[in-house]
């Protein structure tokens, strides 16, 4: 593939603002001036004829040359034209580590680029509200996805339990659950008054372009912080718990309906959300920063973990990236057979989510007529992967396993029943008045909102924009198969369960082609380089051992190079960005985490809602903590 | 003291002792029917193993309750915090002791009782003059006595909430309250228009008026369906189980508690249910009244009374079920929309019906109509009209249909 002509247009309108272009694995990379990439990204998104109105991700890469500047890339994507652009920065180290951010072009790139500032330190100038995001509010010991950290990171596990100990909880939870800045000129004088009173917010400190002008009350004694629990004895004494206007709630990590380690701070008025602060970070593994020492192959297993509640689709998605850096392509029944994985992976997650936003609303019984249906499609996957949660099912230019025998029937069966309980579910839910009283109007996203907050797959489709990465950037032979993408009107909670719906009944339709259209053959690809030869070989062929010791040894080695590859899973586009510098171990394996930027937007979906609400609206946002964490 | 007086001490102090154990045993019953029909509708078992087909697994939890660790939050107030769970448990249990519960049971004794009874050397002479009426407590203000009983039920969960020192108990608390504050009125309400028919609060009379004209169901249509609905929000029982909602209050105002503090609360809920099924068939199915015969109103006999007694335990086990039904069909109201239905649909529906019936009864009555089975069947027509004027008002895609797109489009 060529390169992009708007890299052309960039040129010519911006000149020497431009940096060096080139194409990797078919992917057009622009690297453009620090100084001007707001600019340029507005121009970009702006301009008719480039129209890259969609931020896909933005992540950071350091090579594993410490003399390289590290690169902040932007990776954006046409939804009119259907073309994909990546734009980079590179900031040298012996320079401040700063850029200006895009939240003002794009509101999806707030927890976009706070993982980036958390992970790699590098500032986002403008950003709103630039905390560390994964990593804890306290954490010091740097950043952990720079090359310096080690992976074990710098501090023992007795000096971190020491330290945490030390903490002080005030200094841990004050200025994050306090920062009200977007908000402050928006509450009611007594209550800023109560929280320049109590030292959160400075008189005279700015808050974005305004600035505080509020003067300290008459009874200047310290008061008991909002959110309660934290603050001495006398204090909560002199300002109880329940006495103010609002009220601090915090929901999870443990909570039921957090569907994981969530945690949401809420500022309720009565019961109507005024503000609500999600909080993640609790399940984080550093799988990104794992995978950065391991092969390619090994890397598989830490996909499984991420996005636990399809873990098939993860994997592929995993393999189909590499394979795209290698330039492999993929025998035919490997294709097929991916696509089923997919597709029975989405109505996993799709069922999962339907059944516990169902037990969010109150309705219980749905709940386990769905995970009946899921225990049925978990034993197919058992049978094919032997694994229920941890598949580890594809590998680099292949799959781990064909299918067993009687696997095709088993999931003809399943495809043939399945309906028919789609068919109860719909029947007690669709229709259902207080169901319908329940998520209709709820946290609705128009689609320009939709887009501008990056959001994927059922959420964004919800809104009535019918990009789906199966159908905009067809992989695995997606574009042959007949099935229809479903799109909402309202972008509210009820239009995401009618298109999850619908997707499930479509996921059922290609599975059946894709039943019909299986052919015989290899799963894996004939090359030594990937695949390792069958062990009869290696025991007997000279050349065939050789190979097999340098694939267990050494691993899959990718030319130079990077690629992004995006897949349609349950939850969005989840995109998987490898930079490889030729050796068997990625120097950058970016997730890009669709639940993780769906739910960015909950803030806005929730504000003004009942608490209630705020409990379907997050789980209509279909999160899993694993991946969003990662 | 006189050998009436003692018979009827006598008899007083077994009923109490046979209504309550059957009560209790009910309560475990429908405990252990709601999970095994819950069973059944989510395509699983349920409990089945604790004795024939589980039936003693509310036993065995009982005792594990017991014997579990009770753990007091530090904020919690001591005293409020031990007495909601109590103040929760003992209006369920005093609200059964005014509901008739079978044919009056013809007993005639005069003498001393054997010496086996134990108690029968030591009271001496005895004399019981049947019929003996199927009632704890046949007081004349029956029905003002449950209104008044389970209105205080609300204690006991505005202060569990209140004295657990947790937000999520206090939310529950404070909505629990306003609920059943709301839906009081509306349940209060449904109860004059058959004060109206009957004339009467005492529920053994209400009876009688049932089986000499048609059942209040009928001659009442519109106020059976508001009471329900309210005695479903009374009991805090899905789609009325906001205080609890355990999806965002994490079961509200008893998020704190633990082992057999927690049992009462469950208890609580579920002898209210048996109560208003209870009631449910007393107020509008005719009590223990036998349908299509009046065999059952003529001299009392033993026979008549264990086949009343049973036809009463049919009607209530009918409404129990549909409570557990109900429960594991339908989602959740939230708050304003629950408010919103009780305000401003029950209340006004309720008083409109009130007026209504009472000037159906005051022209019938002035057109000379015989109190009798031709008198319901006119109050049934007019029912039948004013549930659908009520369901048509209802649905106007608010409540019942919101449905207007069931479907996602689709772009191929």
């Amino acid at each position: 593939m060529g390169m992009n002509p708007t890299v052309q247009a960039l040129r010519e309108r911006f000149g020497p603002r431009i940096g060096r272009a080139l194409v990797s694995c078919g992917d057009t990379i622009v690297y453009v001036d620090r100084e001007a990439v707001r600019e340029i990204l507005r121009w970009l998104k702006e301009t008719p004829g480039q129209q890259y109105n969609y931020l896909v991700d933005i992540t950071a890469v350091e090579y594993r040359d410490p003399e390289r500047p590290l690169e902040v890339v932007y990776e954006l994507f046409s939804l009119d034209r259907k073309v994909p652009l990546r734009v980079k920065v590179e900031l040298p180290k012996d320079q401040p580590l700063e850029v200006d951010s895009v939240v003002p072009i794009w509101q999806g790139a707030n927890w976009l680029e706070r993982e980036v500032y958390d992970m790699f330190g590098i500032t986002f100038r403008g950003h709103p509200d630039l905390r560390r995001i994964l990593m804890w509010e306290t954490y010091s010991e740097g950043h952990p996805l720079r090359k310096d950290f080690p992976l074990r990171g710098r501090f023992s596990r007795s000096e971190q339990v020491r330290q945490a100990l030390g903490a002080s909880p005030e200094a841990h939870y004050s200025k994050e659950e306090l920062s009200i800045a977007d908000l402050y000129h928006d509450l009611p004088a007594d209550m800023r008054e109560r929280l320049v009173r109590q030292g959160v917010l400075e008189a005279g400190s700015r808050i974005g372009s305004r600035t505080v002008e509020l003067t300290v009350g008459e009874s200047g004694a310290a008061l008991a912080p909002a959110w309660g629990g934290a603050g001495t004895a006398a204090a909560v004494a002199e300002e109880p718990d329940f006495g103010g206007d609002h009220m601090l709630v915090n929901i999870g990590p443990q909570h039921p309906a957090t569907h994981g380690v969530l945690r949401l701070v809420v500022e309720l008025d009565g019961e109507v959300v005024v503000r609500c602060i999600p909080h993640i970070g609790y399940l984080h593994s550093g799988f990104e920063k794992l995978g950065e020492y391991r092969h390619y192959n090994q890397i598989i297993p830490l996909t499984d973990r991420t996005d636990y509640l399809s873990p098939m689709a993860n994997n592929v998605g995993f393999a189909m990236a590499v394979e795209k850096l290698m330039g492999i392509e993929i025998t035919e029944r490997c294709k097929v057979l991916r696509v089923i994985a997919c597709e029975m992976s989405r109505i996993i997650s799709h069922l999962i989510w339907m059944g516990t936003t169902a037990i969010d609303i109150g309705a219980f019984t749905p709940f386990l007529w769905t995970f009946y249906e899921r225990e049925r499609i978990y034993n197919l996957q058992e049978a094919w992967t032997g694994a229920r949660l941890t598949t580890s099912l594809t590998r680099v230019g292949g799959m781990m396993a064909d299918i067993p025998d009687g696997f095709v029937e088993g999931l003809r069966e399943f495809c043939r029943t399945f309906p028919k309980t789609l068919a109860e579910v719909d029947r007690v839910l669709t229709r259902n008045g207080i169901w319908c009283a329940r998520t209709q109007g709820l946290g609705a996203l128009t689609a320009e909102e939709a887009i501008n907050h990056s959001l994927s797959g059922p959420m964004l489709r919800a809104s009535g924009v019918p990009y789906d990465v199966r159908k905009d950037r067809p992989y695995l032979d997606y574009e042959t198969y007949d099935f229809e993408i479903p799109v909402g009107e309202h972008g509210d909670v009820y239009d995401r369960y009618l298109v999850r719906f619908e997707e499930l009944r479509q996921s059922t339709r290609i599975l059946e082609q894709a039943l019909d259209r299986l052919p015989d053959g290899p799963i894996n690809v004939d090359d030594p380089r990937v695949i390792l030869p069958p062990k009869s070989a290696a025991m007997n062929d000279m050349e065939a051992m050789i190979f097999h010791f340098k694939q267990v040894m050494e691993g899959v080695k990718p030319p130079v190079g990077e690629a992004y590859f995006p897949i349609e899973n349950g939850k969005g586009e989840l995109g998987n960005y490898l930079v490889s510098d030729g050796t068997a171990k990625p120097v950058r394996w970016r997730i890009r985490p669709p639940s993780f930027i769906n739910l960015s937007a909950l803030p806005k979906m929730a504000q003004g809602h009942l608490l209630a609400d705020l409990i379907a609206i997050n789980a209509s946002v279909d999160i899993v903590m694993g991946e969003v964490d990662r | 003291m006189s050998p009436e007086l003692k018979g009827y001490l006598l008899l007083a102090a077994l009923k109490i002792i046979v209504v309550f154990t059957a009560y209790n045993l009910g309560v475990m019953l429908v405990i252990w029917a709601e999970r095994r029909i819950s069973g059944f509708i989510q395509d699983r078992l349920g409990p089945n193993r604790v004795g024939p087909e589980g039936l003693l697994q509310s036993v065995a939890d009982g005792l594990k309750n017991i014997l579990k660790e009770e753990t007091i939050p530090g904020e919690a107030d001591r005293v409020l915090f031990f007495l909601a769970p109590v103040l929760s448990f003992i209006p369920a249990l005093i609200l059964y002791a005014v509901i008739p519960f079978g044919a009056p049971l013809p007993i005639e004794f005069d003498g001393v009782l054997p010496w086996w009874t134990i108690v029968g050397p030591l009271l001496g002479h005895i004399t019981i003059h049947g019929p003996v009426p199927m009632v704890i407590a046949d007081i004349p203000i029956g029905l003002l006595f449950i209104l008044a009983i389970s209105s205080l039920g609300v204690y006991g969960i505005v202060l569990a909430g209140w004295s657990s020192g947790s937000k999520y108990s206090l939310l529950g608390g404070v909505r629990s309250s306003a609920q059943m504050i709301s839906y009081e009125i509306a349940l209060g309400m449904a109860v004059i228009s058959v004060f109206l028919l009957a004339g009467n609060v005492t529920l053994s009379e209400v009876i009688a008026v049932q089986q000499e004209s048609v059942w209040f169901v009928l001659a009442l249509t519109l106020g059976f369906i508001l009471f329900v609905i309210a005695a479903f929000a009374e009991t805090n029982r899905l789609p009325f189980d906001l205080p609890e909602a355990e999806a965002e209050l994490i079961t509200g105002y008893h998020t704190e508690y633990s082992s057999m503090k927690f049992s009462m609360f469950f208890i609580a809920e579920y002898s209210n249910v048996i109560t208003m099924s209870a009631l449910m068939a007393t107020l509008f199915f005719g009590g223990w009244d036998i349908p299509f015969t009046t065999w059952d109103e003529g001299e009392p006999s033993v026979a008549k009374w264990a086949a009343t007694v049973v036809m009463f335990a049919l009607k209530t086990g009918f409404f129990v079920f549909t409570y557990i039904w109900v429960r594991w069909t339908l989602p959740r109201f939230r708050f304003d929309q629950l408010m919103q239905l009780g305000w401003k649909v029950m209340l006004p529906v309720a008083l409109g019906y009130i007026v209504l019936i009472a000037t159906v009864v005051w022209l019938l009555d002035r057109a000379g109509v015989e109190r009798g089975v031709g008198y319901g069947l006119i109050l049934f027509a007019v029912n039948l009209a004013l549930v659908a004027v009520f369901l048509w008002g209802l649905d106007r895609g608010r409540l019942l249909i919101g449905a207007s797109r069931q479907r996602a489009r689709v772009v191929s």
